[in-house]
């Protein structure tokens, strides 16, 4: 197969990212590494920028552009890293959120309009867990969280154990 | 931010209502375990750590939607804040008198934060009517 200057196939179709977030994103992930739901988000993310102020009916501004950064690298994160496709909303002030849910457990992230990012999990028994992601930017902290969702952990205790075992 | 304190002269087991937000095919619902469907967290979450609701007593549900024909509307009764260490404070900066916000006592609980409580809050929350994609899903 013909190959252009970087390797990939030149017949291969590119996937249509808007331009208002092609920059963002391709700083944190190759089109060729993500999951067949990263258009969707993609998508979904134009949405929510495009929101007017008040969307909520409570007065809340639009959504942070800064947010939405911020939601691209968690993205880039996770795309790599086997998670099926979020359910992404606004949140009121201007923050977004991403919800995951499986069988036994529930993973929340919500990105707050000052970058800052906090996490919420519930286990099966309705436990539950929330604090901080102090670099959403690092693999490794976001993948914490997602390796105790694909494991489908019984109790939030699991995860704070796999936290204390990485801090060590 | 004003100095809130919890409205007495609501009960416990008063309702309060809140509106859900809906554009399109977005479906702000969650399937819970029991087949029900709820709100996402996000309908009690809010920036400013205060979220709007109307006291039902004091707005009907058509009141309540006016100029929000596509939204949904749900009602939880105050005690469900009031357990998990928020208030229910008047807003008298506010004309509408039947408005009220769920938000942090002046010393502010920390036996769980801000999204659990938030995710409590949509657990509990009751329809009144659906969000006008989920009326129109489940109608076709």
């Amino acid at each position: 197969m013909e190959e252009n200057a970087i390797g990939e196939p030149k017949n291969m179709e590119h996937a249509k990212i808007p331009s208002t977030l092609d920059t963002q994103w391709s700083r944190v992930s190759s089109v060729f590494e993500q999951p067949l739901w990263s258009n969707n988000m993609q998508k979904k993310l134009r949405v929510l920028l495009g929101l007017n102020s008040n969307w909520d009916s409570y007065g809340s501004p639009s959504v942070s552009p800064a947010a939405v950064e911020t939601s691209l690298a968690i993205l880039g994160n996770i795309s790599r890293l086997n998670m099926p496709e979020p359910q992404v909303f606004p949140v009121s002030g201007g923050g977004i959120q991403f919800e995951w849910e499986n069988d036994k457990c529930e993973l929340e992230i919500e990105i707050r309009p000052d970058k800052k990012v906090e996490f919420l999990i519930v286990d099966s028994e309705g436990g539950m867990l929330e604090g901080p992601i102090y670099r959403p930017d690092d693999p490794a902290q976001i993948g914490c969280l997602t390796h105790w969702f694909i494991e489908q952990k019984d109790s939030v205790n699991d995860l704070l154990k796999a936290q204390h075992a990485a801090a060590r | 931010m004003l100095q809130r304190v919890d409205d007495e002269t609501v009960s416990d087991n008063e309702n309060l209502l809140r509106r859900i937000w809906n554009q399109d095919q977005w479906m702000n619902l969650k399937l819970m375990k029991s087949g029900e469907i709820r709100p996402s967290s996000v309908a009690f979450t809010d920036e400013n750590d205060e979220v709007s609701v109307f006291v039902a007593t004091q707005k009907t549900t058509e009141e309540a939607l006016e100029g929000f024909p596509d939204f949904g509307l749900v009602s939880i009764e105050a005690g469900v804040p009031r357990r998990n260490g928020l208030i229910v404070a008047a807003t008298p900066e506010d004309p509408d008198p039947a408005h009220r916000a769920i938000c942090n006592p002046p010393i502010p609980d920390q036996t769980s934060g801000r999204k659990a409580k938030a995710r409590k809050m949509a657990e509990a929350a009751k329809w009144i009517v659906y969000p006008l994609n989920y009326r129109a899903a489940v109608s076709s």
